[in-house]
Order: C-alpha cells, then structure tokens, then sequence
C-alpha cells in the first residue's frame, strides 16, 4: 500500500473511526493512541483491507479497544467511571433552542451512562447506519446479541429522558 | 416517547469532528511501520532456508570425512628429536593413514602436507 492510498483511506473513514472510538473509549488522548494503532495495523498488514474497508476499519477500532483494556483494566475502569456523567467529549455543544438543546443533553447523558457494550451497537446503529448482523460481524457478537443490546440501550435511553417530557407535560 | 422517536433525536446528534492536527501524525507513523521489502512468499522462505539447511549438512558431513591425524601419546616430542626422525614420522604416517593401494594418491599428500604444516619443525 503506496503512502497516497493510506492518506485516502484516512480522508475517507478517519472521522468514522474516531467517532466510534470516541464513543468507546470517551477519552481524546486514548482515541488518538487507538486510532494510531488503527492506521498502523492496517499499513503493516495492507492485504488484509477487504472490498470495504469502512467495517473492516470498525472492526480494527474495536479489536484496539478490546486490547487495550484487556491490557489496562484499571485504567479503563477509571476512565468509564470518570465519564459516567455529561459526555462532552463526544459531542459538540447543544443546538441554541432550549427545548431541543435540553432533550440533547439527557440523551448524552443517558448514552454516557450506557455499559461500553450498548454504546457501540448504538453507535454502529445509529451514525454507522449498519445492519444488526454488520455489526455482529464487528463486534464479533452474535445478531441477535447485537439486536438485544441495542434494544435495552433504546429502553434506557427512554427511561432517561421520561421524566424531563413529564415535567414538560405537567 | 417511543423507540423510533428516540432514534430519530439520536441522529440528530452531530458528533464530533476530528481534529485536522492528528492527520499528518498518523499518517507519518504508518507509514514508518508500512513494510518496505519485497515480499516473499511463505513457500519461497522455506524452500531458502531448506537449501541452506542442506548445504550446511552437506559440508559437515564433507568435513568429518577429512583424513583426521591422533596427536601422538606420551611425552611430546621436541624439536629437535622431530628434526631427527622426521622421515620416519612421515612414513609412519603415510603407512598409518593412507591404504597401500594408493600409495601415490593425493590422500599420500595431503597426510605429509598436514605433517610439514603442524609437525615438522620450522628450519
């Protein structure tokens, strides 16, 4: 692989890698480290990138992040425990109207407050636009594991932004 | 709210951008890490180190067949009682180390080039 072909896979998919890896790891610096070794997997083993490289891509994202908390267990517990509240590292400010910007922010907080495992199938659902069994196949999960998590991640969602719309309906 | 409301406020979630910085950095590393030599096949590589095998069983089967002359026991010898009996310890070894049918072979000189190398003494 030339050193043009890596820069338009990069161009092409880093902003997907990082939002993915943002979303798992919540953490600026250790995104940036697993994106490196994302990018450094794919530039010493270039035979493995398949037809598309965007779920393969995914996949490396999230075996680095597999790895890297096998590795640091502690630290990675420190680190989801740290993020538990408001999440803003992984999304940009609110939008200015005040409704919408308050329904944002209880989602945010419900998605930081999501086990790593439900925010990635989210995450993949959601901004990936990928099928349950795509991202089975990405998180090495079974579908139907893949529909059930993203199934109780919807329940706690709703569950966290339910008392906002009731003081609003009252 | 139901799930597909709750999906649909999701999306409307931007996330956030990457930072531009990170770019040139990445791309350096990996391409320090990209491999540069040619690639060689998996068989190829064994087949190589097959050769070499074989050609280092080769010469040390080729060297362990080499004439091979015992050092002498007992005292050794001075110089001088080399210098005195020299042609004697020549014949000896010729008769010793090279079969009688081929007295005049090069196995017959090569036993006295070894002797004239580590045996007789310098005149």
């Amino acid at each position: 692989m030339t050193s043009g072909q890596l820069e338009s896979l990069y161009d092409a998919h880093a902003q997907n890698v990082f939002a993915f890896l943002l979303h798992l790891t919540r953490c600026e610096h250790l995104t940036r480290d697993l994106m490196q070794e994302v990018f450094l997997r794919l530039a010493r083993r270039p035979r493995l990138l398949v037809l598309k490289p965007r779920p393969y891509l995914l996949r490396l994202a999230h075996h680095a992040w597999i790895d890297h908390v096998r590795r640091d267990v502690v630290r990675a517990r420190t680190l989801e425990q740290s993020f538990s509240s408001l999440d803003a590292n992984c999304f940009p400010p609110p939008s200015r109207d005040a409704e919408q910007a308050e329904l944002s922010t209880l989602l945010i907080n419900g998605l930081a407050a999501l086990p790593a495992e439900q925010r990635a199938v989210v995450h993949l659902k959601i901004w990936e636009n990928l099928t349950f069994r795509q991202i089975g196949v990405t998180l090495d999960i079974p579908t139907h594991t893949a529909a059930s998590r993203y199934r109780y991640a919807l329940d706690k969602l709703r569950s966290a932004i339910r008392p906002s719309l009731e003081n609003e309906r009252a | 709210m139901n799930a597909p409301e709750v999906e649909q406020h999701l999306t409307m979630l931007a996330t956030r951008r990457l930072p531009e910085s990170w770019k040139r950095g990445i791309l350096l590393a990996s391409e320090a890490a990209r491999p540069r030599a040619l690639f060689v096949p998996r068989f190829v590589e064994r087949a190589a180190w097959s050769a070499i095998a074989a050609a280092w069983l080769a010469i040390a089967a080729l060297r362990t067949t080499t004439p091979f002359i015992a050092p002498p026991s007992g005292p050794p010898m001075s110089t001088r009682d080399v210098a005195a009996h020299w042609n004697q310890i020549r014949l000896y070894a010729v008769a010793e180390f090279v079969p009688v049918d081929e007295s005049a072979t090069p196995a017959h000189i090569h036993i006295e080039q070894e002797l004239i190398i580590h045996i007789r003494p310098r005149s």
